[in-house]
């Protein structure tokens, strides 16, 4: 033990050694005054502070850029997706057989336990986080973030929270199996969660800690940067539908986020310094779920309120409509933000808790349906008699409706304690919200994605592998989750390993034949997930290069939002090397005839 | 027809979250009529401070952004018809303009499709 | 747009601290909470350091070091004060250090602050005859 405290020790004196060389180095670069001369006085302007930026690994290290920030937040999104999809893939391929096919339970249930965090903490979170950096400012006209240095340091306790939510797999060999990842599904329901000595469950609540920390800073930054950066001709009446989405998801962080950090902080406490919070003596296993789910549920519309921001603004522009009842998505979007707070105990109808509290958060929980449906009517009726162009990101938008009608329809059966009393811990769960995490949220993210593509490369994606991807996607996301619909229905439970159970609990061969299709469609997902980033490596590295700021000639509808004009005069200054903001308008207009031309290639 | 001092459009717009507090409203009263499980101060007053204190908290925060949204409507306007010789108000007002645009808008683009 | 008041006109878009302060709280979370001594110790101070070097970037304060040391002192104190309010008077002694999960933690936390207040306080005491 001694041996290692010095190792640690000095690991750590060369680690600060190593950080205050590095600081008196970048010093040198650091003392910099940008603006000096006063000439260019474009501090939005993306080509002309490139070059102020320091160069290299350097640059992405120290950035405070908004932009800059969003991509790194993409990156890391889409590498924890890459993670969380090959563990799914794992699951399924275990699932394959009654008797499991290449996991042992232990490594099963960390893997399942990860792959729920991972999707839900490190790929949903932070790829929402990476389209608001990018375009709230953009489309709100700030020049930054109001806070940009929080914004990174909030970037940057992501990529710890990662390796530490993921550290039993890499401990696990070195160790002997002395630190194992965590079991304890992501739920982390006590006192299995309190019990398991596996020192990485600790380090897993950690992460889950900081990228909890992260989020709430990430969400004071947009709140910030919503009510008081917002340029001069942007106000509450007519501030796009992603902004208010995003303001409204903070504000769920802000009272939903602190609340994990501490409970977790309690766990942590139980584990190790033996406090009682959630023993029987004590507190009860019972607070802990009341406390997670309180975090949980708004976690919930955290996950999807911006993606239906996202879907609310991407789907008019394809369907030549402007979105049919804007002010209702608005205050439909705040109601589900306020009665998201009522509705946590739902996930605990089959606790035993009183039957009259119950009664309340289903009345709750069934209201809150209706901001929901509201939406989905709004999208539905903005596409009627529209000119539709079906585009990759527009064919995500309708997947997303698609996909969302039947992920919410079963939350509504889910919310009638009866029904959830019959259903609870199966499979039908487990499709519910599969449905709305990939179907929707995952969709929408795609959508987002393809749709601001030319915007964040420059360049334009490989449109048949876009609808390669769709249709891969959509059929895929259909057999799985589907099939765990019916999985449910037949009596499956959740989490298991293995299911070679008796006949009597569920029909042997219906199930291992669901199963089956599950897994199937799950490699068909994993396909198009492989095109997809096969399109979005490729396409930025060789893809055509976008000549005119309106690559979807939104023009014509009247649709063009800001960040389309900020990356039109980003091209202009970039052609005419310089040239002053006040021309940008007359050029834009002269562009329209050549856009118009080319839109046929549109999809 | 003026109600909490909105105008009839904003009211119209709000009634999008009515429904849900209609709901919740229809389940306070109906568990308030029907108690099943009897009455017990500590869990039916639990039951009732849940459900209403959802309910008005969605109706404060519906009134403040009914509120804000039309207060800043109106500034719009007065700002539009204030400045109207000015070319460049013009050309804003044209982005900002989304309801009444959004209905004119998709009329026109119905009629050469048909 | 780009005018606005407030806005430093030596506005930059990098800076070396937010790298630092996460990986600071990292470590000192790690630390703390698993009970590591060493990098509880070097994950607070690279936590106040930074914290005093993105404050002084950003202009909020001119020097780092007042702030280092105030961040020293907080951290002794809380330290300080939760070993005095929830561990017996007997078990706060030097022999006890590396006996009993959360002695040793106020420990490296005290430690860490200590060696803020003196960081701090040297720096301080340097930069003023230097100049």
């Amino acid at each position: 033990m001694a041996v290692g405290d010095l190792l640690l020790t000095g690991l750590m004196a060369v680690l600060l050694v190593g950080i205050i060389a590095a600081l008196t180095r970048i010093e040198n670069w650091r003392s910099y005054t940008p603006l000096a001369g006063g000439g260019t006085a474009t501090g939005e302007d993306g080509a002309v502070l490139n070059r102020e930026k320091p160069a290299g690994i350097i640059r992405w290290l120290t950035t405070v850029d908004h932009k800059d920030i969003g991509l790194l937040y993409g990156l890391y999104a889409i590498i924890a997706f890459a993670v969380g999809g090959i563990m799914a893939t794992l699951i399924r391929v275990q699932l394959v057989v009654p008797g499991g096919a290449i996991l042992g339970a232990n490594a099963y249930n960390s893997i399942l336990t990860s792959h729920g965090i991972t999707m839900l903490f490190l790929f949903g979170t932070p790829i929402i986080a990476a389209f608001a950096n990018y375009f709230i400012p953009l489309l709100i006209g700030a020049d930054d973030m109001a806070f940009p240095r929080i914004n990174a340091i909030a970037f940057w306790l992501l990529p710890p929270a990662a390796l530490l939510i993921w550290a039993g797999f890499f401990l696990a060999p070195v160790t002997e199996n002395m630190i194992e990842p965590a079991q304890t599904a992501w739920t982390m329901y006590t006192p299995l969660s309190a019990e398991q000595t596996n020192p990485g469950v600790d380090l897993m609540l950690l992460g889950l800690h900081l990228s909890g920390v992260a989020a709430t800073m990430g969400a004071i930054n947009f709140i910030a940067t919503i009510f008081t950066e917002r340029g001069d001709d942007v106000n509450w009446a007519n501030l796009d539908i992603f902004s208010w989405t995003i303001l409204t998801q903070s504000a769920l962080i802000l009272f939903a986020f602190p609340l994990l950090g501490s409970a977790l902080v309690m766990l942590l406490m139980d584990r190790n310094l033996a406090t009682t919070f959630f023993a029987v003596e004590g507190g009860g296993p019972l607070l802990w779920q009341h406390l997670f789910w309180f975090f949980g549920h708004p976690e919930v519309y955290i996950l999807v309120l911006p993606p239906m921001g996202l879907v609310s603004l991407i789907l008019p522009k394809f369907a030549g409509r402007k979105l049919f009842g804007f002010k209702f998505v608005v205050y439909s979007t705040l109601a589900i933000g306020v009665l998201s707070f009522g509705v946590w105990a739902h996930h605990m109808f089959s606790t035993g808790m009183d039957p009259r509290l119950r009664a309340s958060f289903m009345a709750v929980s069934l209201a809150i349906a209706i901001p929901s449906a509201v939406k989905t009517f709004n999208w539905i009726t903005t596409m009627w008699n529209g000119r539709l162009r079906l585009t990759s990101p527009m064919l995500f938008c309708i997947g997303f409706v698609s996909n969302f009608i039947i992920g919410g329809v079963t939350g509504v059966f889910l919310a009638a304690i009866p029904v959830d009393l019959v259903l609870h811990d199966t499979y039908y769960v487990v499709g519910h919200f599969h449905y709305i995490v990939m179907g929707a949220i995952a969709f929408a993210v795609f959508a987002g994605i393809y749709y601001w593509f030319p915007v964040f490369t420059g360049r334009m994606y490989q449109r048949t592998l876009g609808k390669a991807h769709f249709w891969l996607s959509m059929i895929g996301t259909n057999i799985t989750f589907f099939a765990m619909l019916a999985l449910g229905y037949l009596g499956m439970p959740r989490r298991y390993a293995t299911y070679e159970f008796d006949g009597a609990i569920a029909p042997l061969a219906q199930v291992s034949t669901y199963h089956l299709l599950a897994t199937t469609g799950a490699f068909i997902l994993l396909v198009g997930q492989l095109i997809f980033i096969w399109n979005l490596l490729q396409s930025w590295l060789e893809g055509p290069k976008i000549e005119d700021g309106d690559p979807w000639n939104l023009e014509r509808d009247g649709m063009l939002d800001k960040e389309w004009e900020w990356y039109d005069r980003k091209l202009e200054t970039a052609i005419t090397d310089g040239g002053e903001d006040e021309t940008e308008s007359a050029l834009t207009d002269g562009g329209v005839p050549e856009g118009d031309a080319s839109r046929s290639d549109d999809n | 027809m003026e109600l909490f001092g909105f105008e009839k459009e904003t009211l119209l717009d709000l009634t999008v979250n009515v429904i849900p507090l209609g709901i919740i409203l229809f389940f306070i009263a109906a568990f308030a009529v029907v108690s099943p499980f009897g009455l017990d101060p500590v869990f039916s007053g639990l039951q009732f401070s849940l459900m209403i204190s959802m309910f008005l908290l969605l109706a404060v925060l519906t009134y403040y952004a009914g509120r804000a949204v039309e207060d800043a409507e109106r500034a719009e306007e007065e700002h539009a018809t204030l400045d109207d010789p000015d070319g460049a108000t013009e050309l804003a007002d044209d982005d900002e303009s989304t309801e009444d645009d959004a209905e004119l808008g998709s009329d026109d683009e119905g009629l050469p499709e048909a | 747009m780009e005018e606005q008041p407030g806005l430093s006109d030596q506005y930059r878009t990098a800076s070396p601290w937010p790298v630092f302060v996460a990986l600071g709280l990292v470590l000192s979370e790690i630390g703390v909470f698993i009970g590591l001594f060493p990098v509880a110790v070097f994950g607070l101070i690279l936590f106040g350091g930074s914290v005093a070097g993105i404050l002084t970037e950003s202009g909020y304060v001119t020097r780092p070091w007042p702030t280092l040391v105030g961040v020293g002192v907080v951290l002794a104190f809380i330290a300080a004060g939760l070993a005095v309010a929830y561990l017996p008077a007997a078990n706060i002694a030097v022999a006890n250090i590396g006996n009993g999960p959360v002695f040793t933690r106020l420990v490296a936390v005290a430690v860490a602050g200590i060696v803020m207040v003196a960081m701090g306080g040297v720096g301080s005491v340097m930069e003023q005859t230097s100049v």
